[in-house]
């Protein structure tokens, strides 16, 4: 025959019961923000903090950082997109906005190509905006036609080339080297990640991780913090990375750009 | 059961025991590979209260363990980097890939760079292999000041066959690389011992058995230089005679992987 339960017992069993479920830590948010050129959702790992700059998201936890980061065009089709909008911008009358862009321009295929192949590229550009209060815009709508015709010299962009065209912008690869790569489907996703450590003595792990959505290029990289304090985080980051897939954000309709117009 | 069987068993037992609860050596870190110059080198690092560091002196490039609460107790392995340098093959493959799309002052400063050095040759070998170098590419100089492309082409392979055909030997390094107590800091805490030829994954190599006099205790130094497709390798041990095994299991585990660089066999 089972024990009569004691009442009291009872009520302290049921407030324990509470006072747990009250202070078991929340459960971790999901965030949803833009990231440049693409709209990604995560969840901040716990003891982490987020700090959301547009293009560059910061997370940090005590020494160690975290960014997610647009890296622009990845590939020669979306060095033709940047240039369309930037043409766009320059036919919708903000001249200024359309000419930083082009200026900004920056892709895997244009920084590994050779230095004359690069000059030969910016030549109808430059040529055209020296002055640019002076250009007209008969000339303009030239150049950015030759810029886009230009696209087209540059080699394909192979997967080494984006890896070395990553790693150049997001480390100091002079002294470092690749220790393991991997390709992982996150969420449908398919990212690449790369651990790198120092060249001679392979310590100082870092974790890179980029895919490129659309042919724009979105990076995780641990930028500074010891490993073993970075590396869970960075891991935790990296799976919960949910990026829509989408075609990239029209600039003309930000409205960050338009008030700074 | 008899009093024989009894014992047997017993005995049997014990060594077991004896077996099972001896104390095995750690085992090794996974291999891993370094790039510190043409020929990779894989090997497995000692275990982990050997604290690893990086070191960069001497012409050398590798890394060292040192053991934790060893009083200087270290293991390193190293490569000759400013000995693998002094090889044009590099320099003058990346010229001749490049040339088409190099600025005329950037060609006539490749050329330059991808000169041997002339002034301290290591060996006769290496010194002649240096003139035919430095001959062809003051001929690629003059031909392309006279605009004859197709000469220049064939100064440069010239100059690149000298290069890959040359590969320094252990015999020829040796001299420039082994202990030398009159070439250390202070020489009287070296005692030079027992030196003898060996192998090493399987390439020719040099050991040698020293002593190291340090203020607190005398304590080994062994070194082992061997050189693979012409890069130099060394490694070495300071410590007491308990850790040498760890140091043996370390140079037991290096290997040479094939790489797109070296020069063919």
């Amino acid at each position: 025959m089972p024990r009569r339960s004691d009442p009291a017992l009872c009520v302290a069993l049921v407030f324990t019961l509470a006072a747990g479920l009250g202070c078991s830590s929340p459960k971790p948010q999901a965030v949803e923000v833009e990231v440049g050129h693409h709209r990604v959702r995560f969840m901040l790992p716990k003891g982490w903090e987020h700090l959301d700059h547009g293009r560059q998201q910061l997370f940090r936890n005590g020494e160690s950082q975290i960014s997610l980061v647009d890296l622009g065009p990845g590939t020669r089709d979306a060095m033709v997109s940047e240039l369309r909008a930037a043409d766009s911008l320059w036919r919708a009358g903000r001249r200024r906005d359309a000419f930083q862009r082009v200026r900004q321009l920056r892709s895997p295929a244009l920084r590994l190509a050779p230095s004359q192949q690069r000059a030969d590229f910016w030549k109808p550009w430059t040529d055209a905006t020296y002055i640019p209060e002076a250009v007209d815009s008969f000339a303009i709508g030239t150049a950015f036609e030759a810029l886009v015709t230009g696209t087209r010299v540059f080699a394909e962009v192979t997967s080494e080339s984006m890896v070395e065209y990553v790693l150049m912008l997001s480390s100091d690869m002079r002294r470092r080297a690749i220790g393991h790569r991997d390709r992982r489907m996150i969420h449908g996703s398919a990212w690449m990640e790369l651990e790198t450590w120092d060249r001679v003595s392979h310590l100082y792990r870092s974790r890179t991780a980029f895919l490129a959505n659309n042919g724009y290029l979105l990076v995780l990289a641990i930028d500074h913090g010891r490993f073993e304090e970075a590396g869970p985080g960075f891991e935790a980051l990296l799976t919960s990375l949910e990026v829509a897939a989408g075609a990239p954000r029209d600039t003309l309709k930000d409205p960050q750009r338009t008030a700074r117009e | 059961m008899p009093r024989f069987a009894q014992g047997a068993a017993a005995a049997f037992l014990a060594l077991a025991c004896a077996v099972g609860c001896g104390k095995r050596p750690e085992s090794l870190e996974p291999a891993e590979t370094f790039d510190w110059v043409a020929q990779p080198i894989t090997f497995s690092p000692p275990p982990g209260q050997w604290q690893r560091q990086g070191d960069n002196g001497g012409g050398t490039l590798g890394v060292r363990f040192i053991l934790t609460g060893g009083g200087g107790q270290c293991i390193g392995v190293a490569a000759y980097r400013l000995l693998a340098e002094r090889g044009r093959r590099k320099a003058l493959e990346k010229l001749i890939s490049s040339r088409d799309s190099l600025s005329r002052r950037e060609f006539l400063s490749s050329l330059s760079l991808a000169r041997a050095r002339t002034g301290d040759a290591i060996s006769e070998r290496e010194a002649a292999t240096a003139q035919i170098i430095n001959a062809s590419l003051d001929r690629a100089m003059r031909d392309y000041f006279s605009g004859s492309p197709g000469f220049l082409a064939s100064d440069l392979e010239t100059a690149l066959q000298a290069a890959t055909a040359y590969e320094p030997t252990l015999d020829e390094l040796l001299p420039h690389i082994r202990l030398t107590p009159e070439r250390m800091q202070e020489p009287g805490r070296w005692r030079i011992g027992y030196e003898r030829d060996t192998t090493l994954a399987g390439h020719p190599a040099f050991a040698s058995d020293d002593t190291l006099i340090t203020p607190e205790r005398p304590l080994l130094y062994r070194e082992i230089f061997w050189v693979v497709h012409g890069c130099a390798f060394k490694a070495v041990y300071q410590g007491t005679p308990q850790n040498l095994e760890t140091f043996y299991r370390v140079t037991d585990s290096i290997q040479f992987p094939e790489e797109a660089n070296a020069p063919p066999k």
